[in-house]
């Protein structure tokens, strides 16, 4: 006799507590306990959705702060700071709990709020490395900053550097625990990183207010070289399979309304996937960008899959990590070396997701600061279309294509770029040739789109323009 | 609690009958559970939505600017809802996909020729997506090299506050508004130059007048934010 069939004998002898069955939509033991088990997967989907959010307003946070900066509303500012949140700008120092945050930030602008006229403070928040704790409650964030910053008539500076934060979530509300920058160089615009040192060695207003702290790390400005630390691991050669991932349940019940019920949880299950992929794909990128930095080449061709290929402009292409680990070394040694630099700023991700949730791709871009002090500075940029590939559980890279766009010198500009896209090495030759000819500026190629068009739907057919080849 | 309470009420008939009401709560529970869980799932896709519709939002504008890196305009002016605007700069504003398209082809010819550049990188997004999920808009920042081969090259920036739509699924632009930050000579950096903000063209007379009349650096306008701070909400 099933539940219902019992509770209906208690209601009929009056032993009655409770609401009754329903007029038979009351459903059997075992799909009782069905939906038992599908009401803990949407809770545990629900809760991966809640990070997904969580994330997703970190994001917001932390690109809030920039636009406030830039504005120089240094009140805005400080209030995204938890009460005992902290700021570490440069090797000022620390500033603890939100009123010397608010100081501090205050002391920066000069005592004043609001833009100077003639002021610039442009502070691009970029290339976001989110984690938010299983519990939601705190979360690390990766980011970087590229500055344009100046005063007309006066100076123009260049300016980056990586973030490493914290962030706490108080009463519902993600706010700031700890704001730490690291300053990799704050330049003149004229002759850049190539030939001016770092401005002021890390220190803006440590003098006039005393931090509370001293810096939590000694490092040096450019021309010295530092790594800041990364709050995660290699997201693939020290990643553990995602457990977390909920799969189709089973077979279907026969009652259609909880079969009904398993359809829409498998679905929302999907869909949580795909949201988790895009998201573990935009992190791939930017953590491939931070490694390509400092030529941490382990860790960079530990993100590709076995059978990976790497093609970086006209140098053909190379296959598998053991090939890719010898062609890095035509940009620099394992580790960058002091008076270098190797910056490739990652931007712009078009991530898809194939239907199976086992193969991706994304467009990006890199703007990139290359060079070596007192000897060159270089600007270039370049457009990826990549694919990935998950295996058990983990995204790897399996194609890493740029093209470029330009290289320029820091002092000429795009409008003196000798454009030539590198060619294959004779040192360490490729193991194919290059997939694609074309030049970079002045000539002018559009990479194909691995995406069709997000409104129409249609194919991106592209038209290569007329002497798009260099003669 | 329940079973407790009959428990304690003393008496095997009671306490039988108190397992069969578990056995029958819990039963209950199971109708009253496929509610909850069918609440609890509906909950959950409509968080997905809009997790799901901001990233649609950031592939739209990332996009667009791909799209017009490469000048390919016929694709950019795809990504319009068909009464979407336009507004870039100071040259005002214009109405519809087919006046979107005109504007875009007055800034140079469909295709990218040889010897011109001109990147228009798409970050920093802040999208806020409606309650009911079929408006949105989005604060951007951009970052331009522009420039022809052996005459000039310009650093660019600003910032969009554009809106979106979603019609039959699909995110659209419904308002596109640039605004000029600073446009400098390359040769000059922004210590020594500073373009002027753009004007209503007479070779390209705007549908309507801009919406705000600013200047560009070394002005210090800030375009009005369409969010609050996130943590004080104000």
């Amino acid at each position: 006799m099933s539940a219902c069939a019992w509770w209906r004998v208690l209601s009929a002898i009056g032993a009655g507590l409770l609401v009754g069955c329903g007029g038979g939509t009351g459903v059997s033991e075992q799909s009782a306990q069905r939906v038992a088990q599908l009401s803990d997967r949407i809770a545990q989907l629900t809760a991966q959705a809640a990070r997904l959010q969580d994330a997703s307003e970190i994001r917001r946070l932390q690109r809030a702060y920039g636009y406030y900066v830039e504005a120089a509303s240094w009140d805005q500012v400080a209030d995204l700071f938890a009460d005992d949140g902290s700021i570490e700008i440069g090797l000022d120092g620390v500033y603890q709990g939100k009123e010397r945050v608010r100081a501090y930030l205050h002391a920066l602008g000069g005592g004043h709020v609001g833009l100077r006229e003639g002021q610039l403070n442009e502070h691009l928040q970029l290339q976001p490395v989110v984690d938010v704790a299983p519990d939601g409650r705190t979360a690390f964030g990766r980011w970087r900053t590229l500055i344009l910053a100046g005063q007309y008539h006066e100076q123009a500076l260049w300016g980056e550097g990586p973030y490493e934060n914290e962030y706490v979530k108080d009463h519902g509300t993600w706010k700031i625990k700890r704001l730490h920058w690291y300053q990799t160089f704050l330049v003149p615009y004229e002759g850049a990183w190539a030939k001016n040192r770092d401005l002021n060695g890390g220190i803006f207003v440590s003098k006039q207010l005393p931090p509370d702290r001293p810096p939590s790390e000694h490092y040096e400005t450019w021309p010295s070289v530092y790594r800041p630390p990364y709050h995660y691991a290699n997201p693939v050669t020290a990643a553990h399979p995602d457990e977390t991932a909920v799969t189709a349940g089973g077979a279907r019940d026969p009652d259609p309304a909880v079969a009904d019920l398993q359809a829409t949880v498998d679905a929302l299950a999907r869909r949580v996937e795909r949201l988790k992929d895009v998201e573990q794909i935009e992190k791939l990128v930017s953590v491939y960008g931070y490694y390509l930095d400092k030529q941490q080449w382990t860790d960079f061709v530990g993100l590709f899959s076995a059978d990976g290929t790497m093609e970086i402009s006209q140098r053909g292409v190379y296959v598998g990590p053991a090939s890719i680990r010898r062609a890095v070394e035509l940009f620099g040694p394992q580790n960058i070396e002091p008076e270098h630099l190797h910056n490739h700023i990652q931007l712009q991700p078009v991530i898809q997701v194939s239907e199976d949730g086992l193969r991706a791709w994304s467009r990006s871009r890199a703007l990139s600061e290359l060079g070596t002090f007192q000897r060159a500075g270089i600007w270039g940029d370049g457009v990826y279309e990549n694919e990935y590939v998950k295996e058990n559980g983990i995204w790897k890279i399996k194609k890493d294509h740029v093209y470029t766009t330009f290289f320029a010198t820091t002092d000429g500009g795009w409008q003196s770029a000798a454009g030539r896209s590198p060619k294959p090495s004779d040192k360490i030759p490729p193991d194919r040739p290059a997939t694609e000819i074309y030049e970079s500026f002045p000539s002018v190629y559009i990479p194909p789109f691995h995406y069709k068009h997000p409104v129409t739907g249609a194919d991106i057919v592209v038209t290569q323009p007329a002497q798009a080849v260099h003669p | 609690m329940r079973r407790a309470w009959l428990l304690a009420s003393g008496g095997i008939a009671l306490a039988v009958i108190a397992g069969w009401a578990a056995v029958a709560y819990s039963d209950a529970g199971s109708v009253q559970g496929l509610a909850q869980a069918r609440a609890a799932a509906a909950q959950l896709a409509q968080t997905l939505d809009r997790l799901e519709d901001e990233r649609a939002i950031e592939n739209l504008q990332r996009s667009y600017g791909y799209f017009v890196d490469k000048a390919l305009w016929k694709e950019t002016a795809d990504l319009f809802a068909d009464d979407g605007t336009l507004e870039i700069g100071g040259r005002g504003v214009f109405v519809g996909k087919a006046r979107v398209l005109q504007y875009l082809k007055f800034l140079a010819p469909q295709g990218l020729t040889y010897g011109t550049m001109f990147n228009h990188m798409q970050l920093q997004p802040i999208v806020t997506i409606a309650p009911d999920g079929q408006t949105a808009k989005g604060r951007w920042h951009f970052l331009a090299e522009v420039g022809e081969y052996q005459k000039s090259s310009r650093w660019g920036m600003g910032t969009y506050e554009n809106e979106y739509v979603k019609q039959n699924g699909v995110w659209k632009i419904k308002t596109l508004h640039a605004y000029f930050r600073m446009y400098v000579n390359y040769a000059d950096g922004w210590a020594k130059s500073a373009v002027p903000n753009t004007r209503p063209e007479k070779d390209l007379p705007p549908d309507r007048a801009p919406t705000v009349t600013y200047d560009t650096y070394p002005s210090t306008f800030i375009p009005p934010y369409h969010y609050k701070n996130p943590v004080t909400g104000r």
